[in-house]
């Protein structure tokens, strides 16, 4: 199990195969608590969070579409939806400064199953988030860890809507060129 | 919202999945025809996607692996022998960008339809519905993704082998009332995409009109 591809595990899972379903935990539970806590900042509910994700890849493995991007992006879009709704739904603050500092931080290293290519895109995106302007980097962290949109952005740094909305576009613009560099 | 510079202006909130619900519909109605901005739009939402693999690996506490896998050999088996949708360009980039992400299942089996319209009913209350379009001879030559949502919308795809041409789009009520609601171009398949003016719940059907008048193809969209 453990030399296989991440495409073939899922594949184990489509068909319902449990020895499968185990070895895909155990290859990406660190991934998936790991963003659930940086969103919800409490073991528990990140747990909850975690455990409710690989539910649903397991109810829809089949449904994965190699075309639209990577397993492992598969399943954490998956665990930020779910993490997402809980967020909305107990109007938690979201935005703690440690998290942010997290993403900056960490040393990347090479999951199983993971290409050097991958680690490379990561590593690129990581110094590419840690040059954008600060607010820049605020509002894409808002944007895509915790679902905000521009509007409540705008609301919650004190900017009005264009503000928010360049920030976004204007760090977004930037990650887009830093991975396509690596990928001509 | 219907040139190519509004829309890229919108792009990286789209990505992101987080435009408000017109802001998405109207930008959706012009990525349905417009190749360039779905690319556009595509790339981004790559970005966004990598973005979620810069959080830090966290191990869970331990004893998830067997809470997981207890969770797991109680869970109803994934379908399996099914006929599974994999949608490609317009109709993939517009699902995700509406938030279904990939959980989309083309339903002429009603069951599993209503197992999936249950799985993506979310506290907003917005849904998925997915039907076949069918032609004459109950031939399949389509397909047709609804949305409940702020606002609803619906979108239309065709086949290579539907007949080339201008089609009128009508939805037909659960009250029995017909609804025009645009034309579909068809040349060696199609796709349209558009907010629809009333919520999907009031939807029963949709109907392709063929430029000579017949009704071509209709799809099933009934919430029961």
């Amino acid at each position: 199990m453990w030399s296989l591809t991440d495409e073939s595990l899922l594949a184990g899972l489509a068909s319902g195969d449990h020895k499968a379903a185990t070895a895909f935990v155990r290859r990406y539970q660190g991934r998936v608590y790991g963003l659930a806590l940086t969103i919800l900042r409490d073991p528990a509910t990140a747990e909850e969070v975690a455990q409710e994700t690989f539910l649903k890849a397991w109810r829809h493995a089949a449904a994965f579409d190699a075309r639209r991007g990577s397993v492992p992006t598969w399943l954490l879009s998956i665990a930020r939806n779910v993490a997402i709704d809980v967020v909305r739904s107990r109007r938690q603050e979201p935005l703690d400064p440690e998290a942010l500092a997290a993403l900056r931080g960490s040393p990347t290293q090479e999951g199983p199953g993971e290409e050097r290519v991958q680690v490379d895109d990561r590593e690129r995106l990581r110094a590419a988030l840690a040059e954008l302007p600060e607010e820049q980097r605020r509002a894409l962290v808002l944007a895509s860890f915790y679902g905000r949109s521009a509007r409540e952005i705008g609301d919650m740094e004190g900017i009005p809507l264009g503000t928010a909305k360049t920030r976004i576009r204007a760090g977004m613009i930037k990650m887009r060129a830093a991975l396509e560099v690596t990928n001509e | 919202m219907s040139d190519c510079r509004s829309v890229r202006a919108l792009a990286p909130e789209l990505a992101l999945g987080i435009a408000s619900g017109e802001d998405r519909a109207s930008a959706l109605r012009h990525l349905a025809g417009c190749a360039e901005c779905r690319r556009d739009v595509e790339s981004l939402a790559l970005v966004a996607d990598e973005l979620l693999l810069l959080a830090p690996e966290v191990d869970p506490p331990v004893g998830f692996e067997s809470r997981m896998a207890e969770r797991l050999s109680g869970a109803a088996t994934p379908a399996r022998g099914r006929r599974w949708a994999v949608l490609a360009g317009a109709a993939a980039l517009i699902a995700v960008i509406a938030g279904a992400g990939v959980y989309l299942v083309t339903a002429p089996d009603r069951h599993l339809a209503d197992y999936y319209r249950r799985q993506l009913a979310s506290a907003h209350g917005r849904y998925f519905v997915t039907s076949a379009l069918y032609g004459p001879g109950a031939r399949v030559q389509g397909e047709a993704f609804g949305y409940e949502g702020d606002p609803s919308w619906l979108l239309l795809t065709a086949d290579r082998g539907l007949a080339r041409g201008t089609y009128r789009v009508h939805l037909v009520t659960v009250t029995g009332g017909k609804v025009a609601v645009g034309r579909m171009r068809v040349d060696s398949g199609g796709s349209w995409g558009r907010a629809i003016p009333f919520d999907l719940s009031n939807v029963r059907s949709v109907t392709l009109t063929s430029p000579n008048g017949d009704v071509a193809l209709e799809a099933d969209l009934r919430q029961d």
